[in-house]
């Protein structure tokens, strides 16, 4: 029957490729939207809209790219006013790559490993950082640091330059930084660094 | 390398995004300088802290979205063959339309093969075979010549002056030619009609009281069926005279009768055979 076969094969096709990318996306919606209601509706979303077009998807190519792109797009358009995110300072976006990477107070650390206690840090509190960071920042430190995306690859999904990528990438690491840098004394003292099964962690954050 | 020169690029070099020459010279650099080869180690692992947090389970999407997103795309499967099917139906429907407006096309087209033939061959004025005839003597004549009957239709005012055998097309026909009553023929009034037989249907006209009235070359023709044979009568009378010669339609049929025609003539073509035709 010759309806529907072309249908079935599209369906079959976007599956292969889309349904192993579930869990990036959904990982990267809820640091996006920080909500998991909206999380999955971005998803949903994302998934339709790229279903929906999935006949100008260039078989071949890189598809986590072109999906990320819808996700961040729709993002944009749809989640992000209702988000209400604070706004970018232009001299943020005006600080170099060529400033130096690495601030003193983690270079200090770096030279004393006994007090750097980074990789003490629970997951949940890494997130939560991510999540305080401003949208724009925000976004290539998922992209790049969460979905080990190019620079280029997110300079064409959030279609501005490289350089601005790099600039943004900097600004937001080095903030990052800086707040989970703060939160080892609080993360030490509380001793909760223990993994957490997925329900429990619904649980609690429901509770919250 | 230097120090202030790995800072510049450690960035790059954690991201993957230097060339392999520069990667080299890092590597080289960081093998030699305990502060850089710290410095790697601890943004190395700033990096490693994200990407761990990122893997928790609580970043996998909930059972219930993957659920969720298959009723989704079953009902865009849904939506997109309906599509399909209205986008095939209307192809269908006007592929449908196309063949019967070509159908339609076909058949008048034929149609009006016949009406040109018949005025052809009426212009002419061909020789009779038999002259002034009765009705009677006409069918008599015909008798035995053609493959079906022909019945002589009685016109107001009009007889038959002649009678012969004619090709309409591929068809033999009867022919007759009728003159005014009290003309000599060659005044205008004149008719000629054409009988034959059509039993595949290549003449598409309907059966009296509704004929098809067309024209060719200045003349009008009025065709109608009865049964497999077809009638078509050549005039050169206006359409007005020739609704006089034609049986009322439904809607005048209880009206008053048209004042103009003669109160003894007789309102419906007979087409029967003569012996059964009123007299005049």
């Amino acid at each position: 029957m010759f309806l529907g076969t072309s249908t079935k094969d599209s369906r079959r096709q976007f599956e292969a490729l889309a349904l192993p990318l579930l869990d990036s996306l959904y990982a990267a919606a809820m640091r996006l939207t920080r909500h998991e209601g909206d999380a999955e509706d971005l998803v949903q979303d994302t998934f339709m809209r790229a279903y929906r077009f999935f006949d100008r998807f260039e078989k071949g190519t890189h598809f986590k790219a072109w999906i990320f792109k819808i996700l961040t797009n729709t993002f944009i358009n749809k989640y992000r006013r209702q988000v209400k995110e604070r706004a970018l300072e232009d001299d943020s976006e005006r600080a170099t790559v060529s400033a130096q990477f690495f601030s003193h107070q983690a270079t200090d650390a770096a030279a004393n490993p006994e007090a750097h206690v980074l990789n003490r840090l629970t997951s949940a509190v890494v997130l939560k950082e991510i999540d305080k960071l401003p949208i724009d920042f925000r976004m290539v430190v998922i992209l790049a640091d969460l979905q080990e995306f190019s620079y280029r690859d997110i300079a064409e999904m959030l279609e501005v330059p490289v350089g601005t990528v790099m600039s943004r990438l900097f600004r937001g690491r080095k903030l990052l930084q800086k707040a989970l840098t703060q939160e080892e004394g609080t993360e030490l003292s509380t001793g909760t660094d223990e993994p957490l099964d997925l329900a429990e962690f619904r649980a609690r954050k429901k509770l919250a | 390398m230097n120090c202030a020169e790995l800072d510049n690029q450690l960035m790059h070099y954690l991201d993957d995004e230097v060339e392999a020459y520069q990667r080299l010279a890092i590597d080289e650099h960081v093998a030699e300088c305990q502060r850089c080869a710290a410095l790697l180690a601890s943004e190395r692992l700033f990096l490693d802290t994200l990407q761990a947090a990122n893997s928790g389970v609580e970043n996998m999407a909930p059972p219930a979205l993957k659920k969720a997103l298959a009723v989704r795309l079953d009902r865009a499967d849904d939506g997109t063959r309906r599509m399909q099917f209205l986008k095939v139906s209307a192809m269908a429907a006007t592929l449908a339309a196309v063949t019967v407006a070509s159908h339609q096309g076909w058949k008048t087209f034929k149609r009006n093969q016949y009406v040109e033939d018949v005025v052809a061959h009426h212009v002419r004025r061909f020789p009779m075979e038999i002259e002034r005839p009765t009705n009677r003597q006409i069918e008599a004549w015909f008798g035995g010549k053609l493959d079906h009957r022909v019945s002589v239709p009685q016109f107001p005012n009009r007889v038959a002056a002649g009678a012969r055998l004619l090709n309409v097309r591929e068809k033999q026909a009867a022919y007759i030619r009728y003159d005014d009553e009290k003309g000599d023929g060659a005044q205008p009034g004149h008719m000629g009609l054409f009988v034959y037989g059509d039993k595949p249907g290549d003449v598409d006209v309907g059966t009296l009281p509704h004929p098809e009235v067309g024209s060719s070359n200045g003349f009008n023709v009025v065709s109608w069926r009865d049964g497999d044979v077809v009638y078509q009568l050549v005039t050169d009378l206006d359409e007005h005279d020739i609704q006089e010669l034609l049986p009322p339609s439904p809607g005048n049929a209880a009206g008053p009768a048209p004042t103009s025609a003669p109160v003894t003539r007789p309102n419906r073509l007979e087409v029967q055979p003569a012996s059964m035709q009123q007299s005049r």
